[in-house]
């Protein structure tokens, strides 16, 4: 169906969405969700079938919310046969491509063996908060309830969970910052309505301890603890889900400062309550010069244009601007695009009309480099992407992440132009640090030992293989109190070499094959696979 | 089955080892290197395939645990037979040895096959039809190019017995079929060429089919190939 | 960092001295050199012997005779005698491209899990004849260097 069509028909359920019609779809959407336990039911090995969000809390709003499924099934791998994922899968898509009720088939619709469902709960704070959430609010369709036998989480875990949920909403709502947005009017003022319902779902939880889970009720009861303006926004935001489908004018710097300010509120609340107390190691981070960060061609004529931008557009709204090299620890982003890659941060002095962002949007889209050059705005205390590349990091919050702090705080636009090299300094690691180490370190082994990892294209590899030798790097450095965090793919391979001098040789070797690569040259990089692995084995 | 020369119509990168599929893909003997522990573990070429010995080496590794990898950069130039004669010889040739190879690295079983218009990378004939173990080998691919010719062979019975309109209108449902099948050579600019290259066209595949045919005879089975056709350079 | 493969390069042959002879020049004018070209005579009566004896000055080269008429027997005789890492086929009729082997080397030394690299084969329009033009549509016509 092209989107337009859809839209139409949408368009028209939503505008009918009352009694008797409304219990006709109500009845569709039971019948859907039937067949679909029918079918996946069927196939064997499937062990439970849960119903989630909207549509299992009853907040289902007819023609635009979706049935989104958790399927978990056995683990066992029949090889040469198609396994039992294969199996559901295969029905999903077929269901889904007949009844335009169900979620995505490659987005919405999850499908877990049992052994991966404990360890995507074990290993990914986003996961760990919708799973737990979904104990009091999945409903179980079929099988045994799996759920339930998940580890129970202490309250701090709670709320460092929950503010992965922020970054999911936050990465929707970041839609508004591109020129074209991707929802018609109707799409996008639902989608508001959520945000904001869950944002501050989980501003009443971090903040008063209140476990809400229906949307209405945590948007009448957000309402104790706002002030004149923000109550208002609430009332708007109710308004617009009241009148989804008429063409009234949206106005979206209202609502995206009402999220901004249940974000950076939640946040705070967050850290005093889950690190307030806990002592920290400490990083060394070393100085940066204009040769260590390889700002290729193509960024370095978009932070011209950007700068021009900023200047013209942006300046007054401004405290300062900084450029920093991305270091992620986190699970996310373990494959790539990390290495050598810059932040740049604008903070803010007083909220910045969103239109004035799109424009920056407009500037980054026209150009493709592998080196990326991720945004992010200040607000208060929280920095949040724009333009998210890589999934669910996107908000950045002192306590949380004093490491990037500090290299905000440290790196300012024009020292990476300047020549003269800045000394090191000394900064505070991140609370989950060295379980985010060993967490890594799992991980790339598992990759490392499948023969696919030599199927990655050349510079993957070697961005992948910076990043990975300094996790293992760091791995072993975890018993010290003060750490050495090398910053680019150059210091990387300065620490390596050091660590590991019968190496040096051929480490230098691939940094100058790393840097033909960036540069689009043909380069021998593809001579250092084998010995790059067995490297990361070794270490 | 289909020479799939891979010639540039695909890019560069792994072959994806799709073992569900009747038909192996393949690297021309003419351009091909080998990790010397492959022929180790699969051992050398099979003696008894005097055509086709590069399908069958390749079929076999396909089935292992190594990669195959396509690298177009890799160039090697090929001369083309000088006469006609020569042209259909080999592609006969080529006919006649591949049913050996089907027998070798397949089931008994019946097996007929529909060609996908728009294929996938490596994988050119993927509805099958029917599958079914059988007692007598049998492989039959469905193409325009055979179902024209059966029309043909109607209407030309239909004719020496007297039927004149049923011929008539099998002939036409064989001309249908048949531009269809030669629209890539038909060439308004030029023709003379495009009345020489559906002739070619023509006698290539019946040459292939017919020694296709004999072939499978002679491996006592039932064998009705496919056809050399045109692949759009670079399609997916 | 040098590269730890070697190659040897197989030639298959029957009576077509003269087309060998550019397939043994294209081989000498390779940017990576093969290690070891080996020409396997499968029943040659023409001056096949000569030609390749006249190599032996520009490349690592060994004649074989293989009395048993056929293909497979032809490739397995050179198999058998080739004494490097990398076996690369290449026929009598052909004209590698001055990259060819090059280029062939890189994926074996980038993964060690690939066993069989396959290259392009591409027309080479020797003559305006009928067939040379059939065949180019359906094969790319490149320049071979």
């Amino acid at each position: 169906m092209t989107a337009n069509l859809r839209n139409f028909f949408q368009v028209i359920i939503v505008r009918t969405s009352f009694p008797p019609l409304s219990l006709l779809y109500k009845i569709l959407y039971m019948i859907a969700v039937r067949r679909a336990v029918l079918v996946l039911g069927s196939v064997n090995g499937v062990e439970a079938i849960y119903l989630r969000r909207g549509v299992s809390r009853n907040e289902i709003v007819y023609g635009l919310s979706d049935i989104d499924l958790s399927v978990i099934v056995n683990d066992n791998k029949k090889s040469g046969m198609t396994s039992v994922k294969e199996k559901v899968r295969s029905a999903y898509n077929r269901l889904s491509r007949f009844i335009p009720l169900f979620g995505q088939a490659n987005r919405e619709f999850e499908l877990y063996s049992t052994s991966e469902f404990f360890r995507l709960y074990a290993d990914y704070p986003i996961l760990k908060y919708r799973f737990n959430e979904g104990k009091n609010t999945w409903r179980l369709l079929f099988g045994r309830d799996i759920v339930k036998d998940l580890p129970k989480l202490q309250e701090s875990e709670l709320y460092l969970t929950a503010t992965k949920e922020l970054e999911v909403w936050w990465s929707l709502v970041n839609a508004e910052f591109s020129s074209t947005h991707p929802l018609p009017q109707f799409g996008r003022k639902y989608l508001w309505y959520k945000a904001i319902a869950e944002a501050s779902k989980v501003y009443l939880l971090i903040c008063y301890g209140e476990k809400i889970y229906r949307r209405e009720a945590a948007l009448s009861e957000v309402r104790k603890y706002l002030n004149e303006e923000q109550n208002q926004c609430i009332e708007q935001v109710r308004r617009y889900m009241k009148n989804l489908t008429s063409k009234d004018n949206f106005l979206v710097d209202d609502v995206m400062k009402l999220f901004m300010e249940l974000t950076s509120h939640a946040c705070s609340e967050m850290e005093r309550k889950v690190y307030g107390r806990t002592t920290r190691k400490r990083a060394m981070l070393p100085g940066l010069d204009c040769n260590d960060l390889i700002i290729e061609k193509e960024v370095s004529h978009k932070l011209e244009e950007i700068e021009r931008y900023i200047q013209r557009e942006l300046v007054a709204h401004l405290d300062y601007v900084s450029l920093v090299p991305q270091i992620y620890l986190g699970m996310n982003v373990l494959h790539n695009s990390d290495i050598d890659s810059l932040h740049l941060v604008l903070a803010q002095k007083d909220f910045i009309p969103v239109k004035k962002l799109r424009g920056l949007d407009s500037l980054l889209g026209k150009v493709r480099s592998p080196q990326e050059l991720e945004l992010l705005i200040k607000y208060k205390n929280v920095f949040l992407s724009l333009r998210i590349k890589t999934k669910f990091d996107c908000i950045w919050t002192p306590g949380k992440c004093p490491l990037f702090y500090s290299l905000v705080n440290y790196f300012l636009l024009d020292v990476i132009k300047k020549s003269e090299r800045r000394k090191a300094f000394l900064s505070i690691l991140p609370p989950d640090f060295e379980d985010c180490i060993r967490k890594r370190v799992a991980r790339i082994n598992e990759v490392i030992s499948d023969p696919d990892v030599y199927k990655m294209k050349t510079l993957s590899f070697l961005r992948f293989f910076w990043g990975a030798t300094r996790t293992k790097l760091l791995n072993n450095l975890l018993e010290s109190d003060c750490i050495y965090i090398p910053l680019t793919s150059r210091q990387i391979c300065e620490m390596a070499s050091q660590r590991f001098p019968e190496n040096s040789e051929w480490l230098n070797g691939l940094y100058g094959e790393y840097r033909k690569e960036l540069q689009e040259e043909e380069s021998q990089a593809y001579r250092f696979f084998t010995k790059s692995i067995d490297f990361l084995k070794r270490i | 089955m289909v020479i799939l020369i891979l010639t540039g119509f695909f890019e560069e990168g792994y072959l994806e080892k799709n073992q569900d599929s009747l038909i192996p893909i393949f690297f021309s003997g003419s351009n091909v290197a080998f990790r010397r522990k492959v022929f180790e573990d699969v051992g050398l070429y099979d003696e008894n395939c005097m055509i086709g010995e590069d399908q069958d080496i390749c079929t076999r590794i396909v089935n292992s645990a190594w990669e195959l990898y396509f690298q177009p950069k890799a160039v090697v130039g090929h001369k083309s037979r000088k006469t006609i004669k020569a042209f259909l010889k080999q592609w006969y040739r080529y006919g006649l040895h591949h049913p050996y190879i089907f027998k070798k690295h397949n089931p008994k079983s019946l097996m007929v096959y529909l060609k996908k218009k728009k294929a996938k990378r490596e994988i050119l004939y993927e509805r099958t039809i029917y599958r079914k173990p059988f007692p007598l080998f049998i492989l039959i691919f469905i193409t325009p190019f055979l179902i024209m010719n059966i029309f043909l062979l109607l209407s030309i019975l239909s004719v020496l017995l007297g039927f004149n309109i049923l011929s008539l209108i099998l002939g036409l449902i064989t001309l249908g079929i048949g531009i269809y099948y030669f629209i890539p050579d038909i060439s308004i600019k030029h023709p003379w060429r495009t009345v020489k290259f559906i002739f070619l066209r023509y006698l290539v595949n019946l040459a292939l089919l017919v020694g296709g045919f004999l072939g499978g005879a002679k491996s006592k089975m039932i064998y009705i190939g496919a056809t050399f056709d045109y692949k759009k350079r670079g399609s997916q | 960092m040098k590269n730890n493969l070697s190659i040897s390069v197989i030639v298959i042959t029957f009576n077509r001295a003269k087309s060998l002879q550019k397939a043994l020049i294209s081989l000498a004018r390779q940017e990576r050199q093969p290690d070891e070209v080996i020409v396997v005579d499968n029943t040659s009566t023409d001056n096949t012997k000569e030609i390749v004896l006249s190599f032996r000055n520009k490349l690592n080269i060994k004649y074989i005779y293989e009395k048993r008429r056929g293909i497979p027997y032809a490739r397995n005789t050179g198999v058998k005698n080739a004494t490097k890492d990398i076996i690369a086929f290449t026929d009598d009729d052909c004209v590698a491209d001055r990259n060819w082997l090059k280029y062939l080397e890189i994926p074996f030394i980038k993964d060690p899990h690939i066993g069989v690299v396959g290259g392009e084969v591409s027309c080479l329009k020797v003559g305006q004849n009928i067939v040379a033009e059939f065949y180019s549509k359906n094969m790319p016509a490149r320049e071979i260097e």
